[in-house]
């Protein structure tokens, strides 16, 4: 198995956003600005890479009919721990990610990684695997949160993108604009990889 | 029955593991998350009061006002009340936007922060930069302008607030807790300071 594969298939050939679609909701309710695109996307990284390395190494004593939730009980647990340890020595970046870090538990991302490879392989590849996989999470939700924040606000990062004299399309920055954008950027997506064979 | 047994044992083994992790971390994040807590209480105190020399904390006044307990932070300046800071809330969106508004004992608000909102990121939770905030402050009830039946209110509702675009009712939400505060305070001044 090639460790580069595992790290880069989750960037572009398999990015979590575009080409698997996982992470809907987190996806389409936060990418609002470019700043909580971010930060969501990093603390994501986080909590999949802790429940991929967990996953991992309980594989072996896990039945697997009871895999699911066992592997709920893992992910809520590290989004809780990650959430207290925020809350006592990062409180400013959790006052500003506050309503995202619980959002993390039912992002399908995590799961979904742990399920489908971190149940199947050793610890390295799954560590890899979560931070390519988290990359590509953090870089998709980065790229359309901004579009979304340029177009529905103006602003990238709070920074005027435009001038003074553009009008913000409002409908970017709400829920119908999340699924415009998100369509768009995967139709985009798909051509660039039909054309490149 | 024993696959029945095998299996309620190792959910059981997974779910105790969790409590025992989720109770260490608690055990030893309880104390700085609540330092954290009262230092942004105080935080808040301190921006929303004008300059003042004491410790408001120490100089609280808690009151019981429509059959709640309220926290009055008073600030003053040598001996002399300049403001008095407390938390209200107002109907947001999504949940109720708690505000912590400082008040000088004239009734002209010093200054407000959002202690905590669950509004739509990027659009209503905006309430929680500076430059909606801020034009709450040397607002009072006895303006000339811009006030609507003798309150407050938005543009959209003919007032002087400039709301958030696309976030009327998160900005309205904000609005309704300083007029709260400021009713409060005209009513009870007398107990508060």
């Amino acid at each position: 198995m090639n460790l580069w594969d595992e790290f880069s298939k989750g960037i572009i050939k398999e990015n979590p956003i575009f080409r698997l679609v996982l992470g809907m909701c987190p996806t389409l309710a936060v990418s609002t600005t470019a700043i909580n695109g971010l930060g969501m996307g990093i603390a994501s990284t986080v909590v999949l890479l802790g429940s991929n390395i967990v996953v991992s190494l309980v594989r072996s004593w896990v039945p697997a009919r009871v895999r699911i939730p066992i592997y709920i009980v893992i992910i809520a647990s590290f989004v809780t721990v990650t959430g207290m340890v925020m809350e006592a020595y990062f409180y400013n970046l959790y006052k500003s990610l506050g309503i995202f870090l619980p959002l993390i538990v039912v992002n399908c991302i995590i799961l979904g990684r742990a399920e489908g490879f971190a149940s199947k392989n050793s610890l390295l590849p799954s560590i890899v695997d979560a931070i390519g996989m988290g990359i590509g999470f953090t870089l998709a939700l980065f790229i359309l949160a901004s579009i979304r924040e340029a177009l529905g606000s103006g602003t990238i990062f709070g920074i005027n993108v435009f001038g003074a004299s553009y009008r913000p399309i409002l409908i970017m920055i709400l829920p119908p604009g999340a699924f415009i954008a998100l369509g768009l950027l995967m139709g985009a997506m798909n051509k660039l990889q039909k054309s490149e064979g | 029955m024993r696959e029945f047994v095998k299996l309620s044992l190792s959910l059981s083994i997974a779910c105790l593991i969790a409590a025992i992790v989720l109770a260490i971390v608690h055990a030893i994040t309880a104390g700085p998350i609540d330092e954290q807590n009262k230092r942004a209480e105080l935080e808040a105190v301190t921006r929303t009061l004008p300059n003042y020399d004491n410790d408001p904390v120490a100089d609280k006044k808690i009151l019981t006002i429509r059959d709640e307990q309220k926290t009055f932070y008073i600030g003053k300046k040598d001996g002399k009340v300049v403001g008095v800071a407390f938390e209200t809330f107002g109907e947001g969106y999504s949940g109720k936007i708690f505000v912590m508004v400082g008040i000088t004992p004239e009734g002209v608000v010093s200054g407000i922060q959002i202690r905590s909102q669950q509004e739509t990121p990027g659009l209503g939770a905006r309430i929680t930069e500076p430059s909606f905030y801020n034009q709450y402050k040397d607002v009072s009830l006895s303006m000339k302008k811009g006030l609507v039946n003798g309150k407050l209110a938005v543009d959209k509702d003919g007032g002087n607030v400039d709301s958030i675009t696309g976030a009327t009712i998160s900005s309205r939400g904000v609005t309704q807790a300083v007029n709260i505060a400021l009713e409060i305070f005209k009513k009870y001044k007398k107990d508060i300071i």
